[in-house]
């Protein structure tokens, strides 16, 4: 989901993948990005962190956006346990 | 007398006669009116005090039955004193065997309230692990099991996931 933060704007982006992306990959995020806030001097720095299963999460002092596997299984979990929760409220 | 009989049989008759009566005066005065008197007096005692030993012998029976009349009461209201007191030991015992009950029910329905509530937190906390333990395990398979090509696969969904977000965000 992507969310907009209500602070000032930044040059650097941080992009954190769970596999080394191609530079196709790269290229895409950044063109992508650069258009959402039209700013063509952005500055971006990748890293790899296996634990995000798969997928990518995005990061600038504006945006968020998280799109792995690791958000899934939280949300996944965050989900179930307020299911849980329902099913108290009903006993 | 001899003058007046001379010595005859009725003037010894009459001599002898008044010598008796004589003699029986003397007696009747000096003896047997004292004796007479005497023996009144003594009767008189003696039934005076038959008299008060009558009145005493009454006055006995009558505290005789007095005390037994007392101690009759007495072994009445003892019998009914130990009569009452059985009754209150028993209405006590009974109470405190009520209130013992109560108390016994009342700390197992409370026991039982607490063991339900134990159960449910319990099932809860059991929820909650499986619930992470799901999620550990999935996290686990899928670290373990995504292929290469699984992963750019999903790297390119993610991708277009987020140009479609940002496309949607713009417009």
């Amino acid at each position: 989901m992507l969310r907009k933060i209500t602070v000032p704007d930044n040059q650097f982006v941080y992009v954190t993948s769970a596999t080394e992306l191609s530079e196709q990959q790269k290229q895409y995020i950044e063109k992508t990005y650069k258009d959402l806030v039209n700013n063509e001097t952005m500055e971006f720095h990748y890293q790899v962190d296996s634990a995000l299963l798969f997928g990518f999460k995005l990061q600038s002092v504006t945006y968020f956006y998280d799109q792995t596997g690791l958000a899934y299984l939280n949300d996944l979990q965050s989900e179930l346990k307020l299911g849980a929760t329902k099913v108290e409220e009903v006993d | 007398m001899q003058i007046l009989f001379g010595d005859t049989a009725i003037g010894h008759f009459l001599l002898t006669l008044i010598s008796f009566i004589i003699l029986m005066v003397i007696i009747k005065k000096f003896t047997y009116e004292p004796m007479v008197n005497m023996l009144q007096q003594r009767k008189d005692k003696i039934e005076s005090d038959l008299s008060q030993a009558s009145i005493a012998r009454d006055v006995n029976q009558r505290m005789q039955a007095e005390s037994q009349q007392i101690l009759a009461n007495a072994k009445i209201q003892a019998d009914q004193i130990v009569k009452d007191a059985s009754l209150q030991g028993k209405d006590l015992v009974n109470k405190m065997k009520e209130q013992a009950q109560a108390e016994i029910a009342e700390s197992r329905t409370k026991m039982q309230e607490e063991l339900v509530s134990h159960k449910n937190q319990l099932e809860r906390d059991a929820e909650k692990m499986v619930t992470q333990l799901a999620v550990v395990i999935a996290q686990q398979l899928l670290s373990e099991n995504l292929t290469e090509l699984d992963q750019k696969r999903l790297m390119d969904q993610a991708i277009n996931r987020f140009a479609e977000e940002v496309h949607q965000h713009a417009s």
